[in-house]
């Protein structure tokens, strides 16, 4: 493509708006794939190298009309179209583009010509092209409807560019749409609850309220299935929860874990969502521990060996007992505890390990508050009206 | 144009090869754009392309029957194109993962590669009747190189040199960008013996290369390919270097190889960093002017004309 057709393509480019670049893709798509349909049904060895010259007369319509000539040349169709939009459509325009995504792929649903595999091809190239303005059409689009009914491999191809554009906040969106519609397949929770966890860490717990109900509605489809089915459900509950502990930092899990709602559901783990704290804390090697400490506990500061907290595990719970209050204490230690237990001057406090307060779970407590600790002792920075927002259990 | 004439000069195309192929341009196309004009001359009535592949001398492929060839994609032209769509369709009850395109932490990473190798070790993870190679939906053409030679020279590399930058270098894959995640599909070399309606060749000026590719080099390694019937590519990173030695990996082409879940293997390269060409030591012209040498563009020309017209 020389200088010239260049300029000639963007300046097609240059007055389009949603309405023409819908067009021109739809156009495009049915073009190309009815000509695919006529490879498919061709000779896949051509008996000559050289074709007939002849042969060339007549070849419109072409794909993509006055951009054709771009097709085929990258490794995908999808790659060429991500071509022209890096290459030709203007600056401008380019947002036009993104937003012609979603709205070309609303439309598909009621145009019978449109062709299966474009369906596909809308959905990558929105996060070829990052079209964070298309999003908000896809979980519409694949979780309900006829699409989400018969055409169900559309939906893992929305959850992998919904995926692959987080954590911008219009895929957070898609995901937690989709969670919520009719036709959202529920073997994809435990997949979708770890991004959503990976993309906003502190907002973890509503994501987890969002996909309790679907893991549960999974683990009792799994027991209509067989055995294996319910402990390939098991199993990935506990590989969500150690890569939810490895991924969310401890304070955040201890912030918002009191307000985790666990009943004692007759209908079993899952109904009860007492799996994911069984998950988290019980076991031989628990992704966190839970430290019981006996302490004296006093307005002012709570003395605990720091040795006791450092030592059995990086990331732990701690909590503390005192005659008055039952705390659950979070040690995120993202520094090197050698350097820490090391250090000389203890007259600093350890900014990097914050520990939180938080009220155990089984305290039905909710008030959070936020100290540090030293080496020796823990560093009381309670504001006044934090303590005095601590309730009695 | 400059890749004619090296296929002319060192003779890995006939004479006559080149005649019939800059006719059959002169008819297609009687004007414009050098790269259209290719694009026009080898496609089809029906819009398809034509092969060329077979305009080389295709010699015997050398490749022991028990070595693996491998060609590279990206991570969402697999998912797209080669990952079979009942993979795609969630059973109630049964627990599935979705591959997104971008894996962005190490963590992401290895999540990948696991689900990946879960994937590509159950049966019929291919879509059926799904075949390698490029453009994608319906690829003509499959470029390959040896699996261990690949193996080697990603291995090679510091670790921070990620897998995936090092093929893209290796093999010469000009457009592939910054940012983009590939990954390195290997099949059976007596694969290509074994099906009929395979044919391979040793790629020349016809084969639909990128704006990186040299239908001939000099060099030791380029030479000991050509001599067994493998052309070599154009190592990008050597290419920014001004290296006086560019040569990458061998290279064949095919038209597309049917994908088989059971002899096919999907390995995750990683994350492509950086962009070549963008810079004068390794853009187009630079390019073109390495592979001219000291050939003036008027000479290539003259030549050219005369061996075509003689």
């Amino acid at each position: 493509m020389n200088p010239t057709s260049k300029l000639s393509l963007s300046t097609h480019f240059a007055h389009f708006e949603e309405n023409e670049f819908c067009d021109w893709l739809s156009s495009g798509f049915k073009v190309f794939y009815a000509r695919k349909t006529l490879l498919r049904s061709a000779a896949r060895i051509p008996t000559s190298p050289i074709p007939s010259p002849a042969v060339h007369e007549g070849l419109e319509p072409r794909p993509f009309d006055f951009a054709y000539s771009l097709i085929g040349r990258r490794e995908s169709l999808l790659d060429d179209i991500e071509f022209i939009y890096e290459q030709y459509i203007p600056e401008d325009k380019k947002i036009v583009f993104r937003r012609s995504l979603g709205r070309l792929l609303r439309q598909s649903t009621d145009d019978a010509q449109f062709p299966e595999p474009a369906i596909s091809d809308l959905i990558y190239i929105m996060a070829k092209v990052r079209a964070h303005e298309s999003l908000e059409s896809l979980a519409p689009v694949v979780g309900r409807g006829k699409y989400g009914v018969d055409k169900q491999w559309l939906q893992y191809e929305a959850i992998a560019t919904l995926k692959t554009l987080l954590p911008a906040r219009e895929a957070i969106l898609g995901l937690r749409d989709l969670v919520t519609l009719q036709n959202f397949h529920e073997a994809y929770s435990f997949d979708v609850l770890i991004a959503l966890c990976r993309a906003e860490p502190t907002d973890w717990l509503s994501a987890f309220e969002l996909l309790r109900g679907r893991i549960a509605n999974l683990w009792e489809e799994a027991r209509k299935v067989d055995d294996a089915a319910v402990a390939a459900v098991e199993e990935e509950g506990r590989k969500f929860t150690r890569m939810f502990a490895d991924l969310i930092p401890t304070n955040e899990i201890a912030m918002q874990l009191p307000d985790i709602k666990v009943s004692n559901s007759p209908a079993g783990p899952y109904a009860s969502g007492i799996w994911f704290p069984r998950n988290l804390f019980a076991g031989d090697t628990p992704p966190i521990k839970i430290l019981h400490e006996e302490s004296s506990f006093s307005d002012d500061s709570i003395t605990v060996p720091i040795e006791v907290t450092i030592q059995p595990s990086r990331r732990a719970i701690m909590v503390c007992d005192s005659h008055e209050y039952r705390f659950l204490y979070s040690l995120n230690l993202d520094f090197n505890p050698e350097d820490f237990l090391n250090r000389t001057d203890d007259t600093q406090p350890v900014t990097a390990a914050r520990v939180s307060f938080v009220p155990l779970l089984r305290s039905g407590i909710r008030r959070k508050v936020t100290c540090f600790f030293s080496r020796n002792k823990f560093r009381d920075s309670l504001s006044t009206k934090s303590k005095a927002d601590l309730t009695k259990v | 144009m400059i890749n004619i004439f090296l296929c002319w000069k060192h003779k890995v195309v006939s004479e006559d090869q080149i005649k019939e192929f800059v006719n059959a341009c002169v008819s297609a196309v009687p004007s414009g754009d050098p790269e259209d004009i290719f694009q026009e001359v080898c496609k089809r009535d029906d819009g398809t392309k034509v092969l060329f592949f077979g305009l080389a001398a295709i010699k015997k492929n050398k490749v022991n029957g028990r070595a693996r060839l491998s060609s590279t994609v990206k991570t969402d032209t697999f998912h797209r194109f080669l990952l079979a769509r009942s993979f795609k369709t969630a059973r109630p009850g049964l627990v599935s993962k979705v591959l997104d395109h971008a894996p962005r932490t190490p963590d992401e990473a290895r999540e990948y590669v696991d689900e990946l190798r879960k994937i590509t070790s159950t049966a019929g993870w291919s879509e059926p009747g799904a075949t390698l190679g490029k453009p994608f939906p319906e690829p003509l053409y499959c470029w390959f190189t040896l699996t261990t030679s690949l193996a080697r020279s990603v291995s090679k590399k510091s670790p921070s040199v990620t897998k995936a930058t090092e093929a893209r270098d290796a093999l010469g894959l000009i457009d592939s960008v910054d940012g983009e995640h590939r990954l390195e599909i290997s099949f059976p070399a007596k694969l290509l013996k074994s099906s009929p309606d395979l044919i391979t060749a040793r790629p020349t000026f016809a084969d639909g290369g990128n704006s990186r590719f040299a239908a001939f080099q000099d060099g030791t390694v380029a030479q000991t390919n050509n001599s067994r019937g493998w052309g070599t590519t154009v190592h990008l990173e050597k290419l920014a270097k001004g290296d006086r030695d560019l040569s990458g990996l061998p290279e064949r082409v095919s038209n597309s190889v049917p994908v088989s879940p059971t002899t096919f293997t999907a390995t995750y390269l990683g994350r492509v960093e950086g962009t070549r060409g963008l810079f004068a030591a390794d853009d187009h012209a630079t390019f073109e002017a390495r592979l001219r040498g000291t050939t003036t563009v008027s000479e290539i020309v003259e030549l050219l004309t005369k061996a075509v017209t003689g």
